[in-house]
C-alpha cells in the first residue's frame, strides 16, 4: 500500500483503470465478474483478456483506489477461491475526479465542432 | 465476440501452455492473480467458436500476457533503483554478496533469463514466430513419438517380453519339434505355435475363423491367464484329448454369448469344449485370432516356436547357437527341401530367429518408424529456421552487442546470454509441442483399427522427458549457433562505426540453412506425394471393383427353418425378386462376402487335378458364393471364360471363377486353367468345381500380392449367411424400411443384421494408406511452411542489407524488372539447390516407403516433378514480397541517406 496522495496524482487515468471504478462503484466484484460487465457496457475495442485487467487490478489496489474485501454472503464457496474488490473513498474520488477531467475534455471537443449532437 | 459466459466460467484451469505463458509474469502478480486469469483464459476459449476463433483467443491472449509482462517489469523498474549490473549485462563480483558459488550460479541463470526474456519480448514478432516454429516441430516429433513409445517402445504385455523371440524356417516343424523343445541352447524355455483358419459351426452357422494352434506351455511361456475359465492343461495336449478350445473375448461376444464355457464349438467337424476366454489386448498380432486351441490335435503344418532366452542373450547370439542344431536335427525331408530350394538358386535361411516384439508388429513397426523420422525432419527445419532467425536477430542487434563488449562484456558472457534466450524459446516451444502432441490420439481417432495398441498412445512421463530431452537438444543447437557466428567476427563489429556493417559470413550461413530447408521439404513432400498417389490409383479409380453406388444388406437364416439347401435356394430366389422392385434399386445380386470389408471364408484346396506346383501343399484360398450376375453388379473384370450364368443351378455340374492369383496359386504360372478341376474343403464339405473363367486380380490392400479368390455359384453352393447387394439407381440410395419391409414379405424371422452403402463398409480398407498418406501430408505442409517462411526471412534479409547497392543501381539506370530479376534470381538459385540436393536425398529415402506403394514406383518421375513443382512456386511467392520491396527502392531516398 503507497501512502495517501493526491487525487491528482491519478489523472489521468488509464482507460481500463477508469472502468474497473466505474463497475466497482456498484459494488465489490472479482475480476471475472468485472471483465463481464464491463463488457456488457460495451464500449471498449475488444474482448477484454486477463493479464492486463488484473494487473490494473493490482495497481489500483497498489494505489489504494481499490481495498480487498472479503466474498459478499452466500458466495463463499468459489473455488479456487477469488478475490472481491471494493472502491476505497480515494477510488471514488480520483474516479468523480477523472469523470470531471474527461467532461472538460469532451466540451473544449465540442467547442471545437469535432462532436455532433448527442 | 463472444461475451463470457456468466456468473461463472465453465473450466477453473487454462491449458498448461497458457499457464506455462502465464510464468513470464512477475511472481507477486501471478500467485495473486494468475488462477483467476486462467479461470477468464478457459471461458474466452470455451466461448470461441470454431479453430479460427479459439486461434484467435490464443493469439490475444498470448499477446496480452507478453504486454503485461513487459509493462509491468517496466513500471516496477522505474519505480525502483535501476540495477546497473542486469544491463549492462555484466556482473560485479565484490558488490553482490555470494552466499555459495551455487547460489550465484542461479542468480547469474536468474538474471540470465531475465534478460533473455527482456530482449526477447522487445521484439514480439519474431520472438512468436520462433516459439510457434518451434513449438510446431517439437510438437510434430513428441507427438509421433507418443506413438511409437505406445505402440512399439512399451513393452509387450508378456512375461519377460524382451527376451521373446520367434523361431522358424524350414528346419522347424512337427517332426522335430521335441528336439528343439529340449535341446536349444541358450533358451530358457519354448513352445511351438501356428497360425491357421479352420469354419466353425456356431449356433448361427458357419463362420471362417482364424485359429491358433499353441504348443504345451504356450500360455505359460507368455504369462496369459484365460479371463474367465482355465488354461490348457498338460493333459489338454496329450494325443488322444479331447479337443478344447479357448476363445478370444470378441468371438465369445459375437458368437457365444454370456454362458461361452462348457458349449460346443464345431471346428472343421471337431467338437472342442470351450474352457475358457483370452482378453483381447493380450492377443497383439493374435489380435483377431478368434479361437485357441492346443497344438497337438490340431494337425497342423508350418509351425513357429516362440522362445524365451536365457537372460543377456541377443537374437543374433541364439541364432548362432541354434544352426548347429538345426542341421543335425533336420529331417531328411527338410534337408531336401532345402538343398532343392538353393538349387533353383533361392536364398533361404534354415532357420531364423525374430524378436518377438519385431515378429509381432511386424508392418507397422516400420511405418511408425518412417513417420517418425519424417517428424524428425520436421523438427530439424524448425530448428533451421529459427536458428536463420536468431540468427538474423543476432545481426540486427550487432551493434549493441559489440558496444557491450568494447565495454567489457566477455564473449561467453554474450553467447551466455543468447544461450538464455534459446533456453526461453525452447522452454516455450516445448510447452506448445506438448500441448499439440497430446492432440494425436484425437487424430488417430480419424484412422481406427489402423495401429494395434494405439489406446495406449497419449502423453506420459516417457513422452515428455522426450519433449524435454528434444528441447534441450535445440537449445544447445540455437543458443550456440548464432552465438558462435557472433562471437567469431565479434572484434570487425565496430571497425568504421559503419551501419553497414555486417557479421561476415551470416548471410551466407543463412542462404545455406534455406538451401537445407527447401531440400528437407522436398523429401517429404516427395514421399507424401508418392503416398497420396498410392491412395489415388487403388482407392477411387481402380480397386477392380464398383465401390460407389451399392448397398449392402447382410442377411443370416436361423438354422431350424433353413437347416437343408433347398429353403435356403427358395429364401435366396425370393429376395431377390422382391428386393429388385424396391424404388431405387437397378440390380441386385448376392455373395457370401464383399471385398474389402475384412470378411473372407479361408477354405483348403485339397486337391487339384493334374499337376500342381512341385512340393507345396494346395493353397488356402477365399472362397466366395455368389449369385448369377453378381460379378457383372460389381464390375468385375473377366479375363478368359465365362462368369457366373443363371444355369449353373444346383443339379448341373459344379463350376468355379476364379481369379488370376488363384488360377496361378492352384495350377503354377502359365499353365492354361479353364476346363481344370480343383477341390475345396468347404467346412464339412467337400467341393469340386471345373473352372470355367479367370478374373482380374481385384485389388486389395492387406498384402504385399492379390489374394487368391475362388467364387462358387451360390446357387450349388449355398450358405445361410450372405449379403445381398443393390446397385443404386445412380444417386438414389434405396429407403431402408421399403428393404426391411420387402424382406418381412419373404419371411419375417430374418432380420437384417446391417443396412449400409458398401462404400462404408469397405472404407477402413483404406484406412492405413489414407493414415500414411494424411500424417505425412500433415508433415510435408509444415515443411513446406517453414521453407517458405525460411526463404522469405533469408530474402528480406538479402533485400535489407542490399538497399543501398540496390539505390544505387537504380540510380544508375537500371529499370524494375532488373531490380525484380536481381531478387528471383537469387530466390532462383536457392530452390534449384534446395531441389537438386532434395532430390538426391529423397530418392533414396522413398526407398524406404517401397513396402507401402502400390501402382507408383519409389522414383516416379511424376512424383518428383509435382514436388519441385510445388517447392519452386513455395519459394517464389516467399520471394515475391521481397522483390517487389526490393524493385520498389527509391533510389533519391537511398543515396540522401547515404
Amino acid at each position: 500500500m503507497s501512502a495517501p496522495s493526491a487525487v491528482s496524482d491519478h489523472l489521468p487515468l488509464h482507460p481500463t483503470e477508469f472502468r474497473i471504478l466505474l463497475v466497482l462503484l456498484g459494488g465489490p466484484s472479482h475480476g471475472y465478474e468485472i471483465i463481464r460487465r464491463i463488457e456488457e457496457q460495451g464500449g471498449q475495442e475488444g474482448p477484454i483478456y486477463p493479464a492486463n485487467l488484473y494487473r490494473r487490478i493490482r495497481r489500483l489496489l497498489d494505489a489504494g483506489l481499490l481495498e480487498e474485501v472479503g466474498p459478499p454472503p452466500g458466495e463463499e464457496a468459489g473455488h479456487p477461491p477469488r478475490r472481491y474488490v471494493a472502491v476505497t473513498g480515494a477510488g471514488r474520488a480520483v474516479a468523480r475526479s477523472e469523470a470531471a477531467r474527461l467532461r472538460a475534455l469532451l466540451a473544449d471537443a465540442a467547442a471545437a465542432k469535432l462532436l455532433g449532437p448527442a | 465476440m463472444t461475451p463470457l459466459p456468466g456468473p461463472d466460467g465453465g473450466r477453473p484451469r487454462a491449458p498448461i501452455l497458457y499457464r506455462l505463458l502465464l510464468l513470464l509474469l512477475p511472481g507477486p502478480l501471478r500467485s495473486e492473480f494468475g488462477r483467476e486469469m486462467e479461470r477468464v483464459f478457459a471461458a474466452r476459449l470455451d466461448g470461441a467458436e470454431g479453430l479460427g476463433g479459439r486461434v484467435m483467443v490464443w493469439v490475444h491472449g498470448v499477446e496480452d500476457v507478453l504486454r503485461a509482462a513487459v509493462a509491468e517489469r517496466l513500471e516496477r523498474r522505474a519505480g525502483r533503483l535501476e540495477r546497473p549490473e542486469a544491463a549492462a549485462g555484466r556482473l560485479d563480483a565484490a558488490g553482490r554478496s555470494r552466499t555459495s558459488r551455487l547460489s550465484g550460479l542461479l542468480e547469474d541463470l536468474r538474471l540470465d533469463l531475465r534478460f533473455g526474456a527482456r530482449s526477447l519480448l522487445r521484439t514480439p514478432v519474431p520472438t512468436l514466430a520462433a516459439v510457434l516454429t518451434l513449438g510446431l516441430g517439437l510438437g510434430a516429433a513428441t507427438g509421433l513419438f507418443s506413438v511409437v513409445n505406445a505402440v512399439l517402445l512399451r513393452p509387450l504385455p508378456y512375461a519377460h517380453p524382451d527376451r521373446l523371440v520367434t523361431i522358424n524356417g524350414p528346419f522347424v516343424g512337427a517332426e522335430n519339434l521335441d528336439e528343439w523343445r529340449r535341446e536349444a541352447p541358450l533358451v530358457e524355455a519354448s513352445a511351438a505355435y501356428s497360425i491357421g483358419s479352420a469354419t466353425a459351426r456356431t449356433p448361427d452357422g458357419a463362420v471362417a475363423v482364424r485359429v491358433l494352434p499353441a504348443g504345451e506351455g504356450l500360455l505359460d511361456l507368455l504369462g496369459l491367464r484365460p479371463t474367465a475359465g482355465r488354461p490348457f492343461l498338460p493333459s489338454d495336449h496329450a494325443a488322444d484329448a479331447a479337443p478344447v478350445a479357448l476363445v478370444s473375448e470378441a468371438f465369445r461376444r459375437r458368437w457365444l454369448g454370456d454362458d461361452a464355457l462348457g458349449q460346443t464349438l464345431r471346428l472343421d467337424g471337431r467338437v472342442h469344449e470351450v474352457v475358457g476366454t483370452l482378453t483381447e489386448e493380450s492377443l497383439l498380432r493374435f489380435r483377431g485370432l478368434d479361437v485357441w486351441v492346443p497344438l497337438e490335435g490340431a494337425g497342423v503344418s508350418g509351425l513357429s516356436l516362440m522362445a524365451r532366452l536365457a537372460p543377456g542373450v541377443e537374437p543374433a547370439d541364439a541364432l548362432e547357437a541354434l544352426i548347429p542344431l538345426a542341421e543335425r536335427i533336420a529331417t531328411p525331408a527338410m534337408q531336401e527341401r532345402v538343398e532343392g530350394l538353393r538349387e533353383m538358386g533361392v536364398q533361404v535361411a534354415p532357420v531364423r530367429v525374430t524378436s518377438a516384439r519385431d515378429a509381432l508388429l511386424l508392418g507397422i513397426g516400420d511405418t511408425l518408424w518412417l513417420l517418425f523420422a519424417a517428424g524428425g525432419l520436421v523438427l530439424l527445419l524448425a530448428v533451421v529456421n529459427v536458428a536463420a532467425l536468431l540468427l538474423g536477430g543476432a545481426v540486427d542487434r550487432s551493434d549493441e552487442l559489440a558496444v557491450r563488449m568494447a565495454l567489457g562484456a566477455g564473449r561467453h558472457r554474450l553467447v551466455r546470454q543468447l544461450l538464455a534466450e534459446a533456453t526461453l524459446l525452447g522452454g516455450l516451444g516445448a510447452g506448445l509441442g506438448l500441448t499439440l502432441a497430446a492432440a494425436v490420439p484425437w487424430l488417430l481417432a480419424v484412422a481406427p483399427d489402423v495401429l494395434p495398441r494405439a489406446e495406449g498412445v497419449g502423453l506420459d512421463g516417457t513422452t515428455a522427458l522426450f519433449a524435454v530431452l528434444a528441447a534441450a537438444v535445440c537449445v544447445a543447437f540455437l543458443g550456440t549457433f548464432p552465438g558462435m557466428m557472433l562471437a567469431r567476427s565479434g572484434h570487425g563489429l565496430v571497425a568504421g562505426g559503419q551501419r553497414t556493417t555486417r557479421v561476415r559470413g551470416a548471410g551466407r550461413v543463412q542462404e545455406g540453412l534455406a538451401v537445407v530447408q527447401i531440400a528437407a521439404a522436398l523429401v517429404l513432400v516427395v514421399g507424401s506425394a508418392l503416398l497420396l498417389r498410392t491412395y489415388l490409383v487403388v482407392r477411387p479409380s481402380e480397386p477392380g471393383f464398383v465401390i460407389e453406388d451399392r448397398t449392402v444388406v447382410e442377411l443370416r437364416l436361423p438354422e431350424e427353418a433353413y437347416g437343408d439347401e433347398a429353403a435356403q435356394r427358395r429364401f435366396v430366389e425370393r429376395i431377390l425378386e422382391e428386393m429388385r422392385i424396391v424404388p431405387g434399386v437397378a440390380d441386385v445380386a448376392l455373395a457370401t462376402d464383399l471385398p474389402l470389408t475384412g470378411e473372407s471364408m479361408l477354405f483348403p484346396a485339397v486337391a487339384v487335378e493334374g499337376a500342381s506346383p512341385e512340393g507345396e501343399r494346395p493353397p488356402n484360398v477365399h472362397t466366395r458364393a455368389v449369385s448369377a450376375g453378381y460379378l457383372g453388379l460389381m464390375g468385375m473384370e473377366l479375363v478368359a471364360g465365362r462368369g457366373i450364368e443363371p444355369s449353373d443351378a444346383a443339379g448341373a455340374p459344379t463350376v468355379s471363377v476364379v481369379n488370376e492369383s488363384a488360377a496361378q496359386r492352384l495350377f503354377g504360372e502359365g499353365v492354361p486353367v479353364l476346363g481344370r478341376a480343383f477341390t475345396l474343403e468347404v467346412g464339412d464339405r467337400e467341393v469340386r468345381s471345373t473352372v470355367v473363367g479367370i478374373l482380374r486380380d481385384a485389388w486389395v490392400l492387406q498384402g504385399p500380392r492379390p489374394r487368391p479368390e475362388v467364387f462358387l455359384p451360390f446357387e450349388q453352393v449355398p450358405f445361410r449367411r450372405f449379403k445381398v447387394v443393390l446397385a443404386n439407381v445412380p444417386g438414389v440410395e434405396p429407403d431402408a424400411s421399403r428393404l426391411r419391409s420387402a424382406l418381412a414379405s419373404v419371411d419375417p424371422g430374418v432380420a437384417p443384421r446391417e443396412i449400409s452403402p458398401f462404400s462404408e463398409l469397405s472404407a477402413w480398407s483404406f484406412a492405413l494408406p489414407r493414415f500414411q498418406a494424411m500424417l505425412l501430408g500433415v508433415l510435408a505442409f509444415l515443411t513446406l511452411v517453414l521453407a517458405a517462411a525460411g526463404c522469405f526471412g533469408v530474402l528480406s534479409r538479402l533485400v535489407t542489407g542490399r538497399t543501398r547497392e540496390l539505390g544505387i543501381r537504380m540510380a544508375l539506370g537500371a529499370r524494375f524488372s532488373h531490380v525484380l530479376a536481381l531478387v528471383l534470381g537469387r530466390a532462383a538459385i536457392l530452390a534449384t539447390l534446395g531441389i537438386v540436393i532434395g532430390a538426391v536425398l529423397a530418392r533414396s529415402g522413398t526407398r524406404l516407403l517401397q513396402a507401402h506403394l502400390h501402382g507408383v514406383t519409389p522414383g516416379d518421375p511424376a512424383s518428383f516433378a509435382a514436388a519441385a513443382g510445388v517447392l519452386l512456386l513455395t519459394v517464389t511467392a516467399a520471394a515475391a514480397h521481397p522483390a517487389v520491396r526490393a524493385a520498389r527502392t527509391d533510389p533519391a531516398r537511398t543515396l540522401r541517406e547515404e
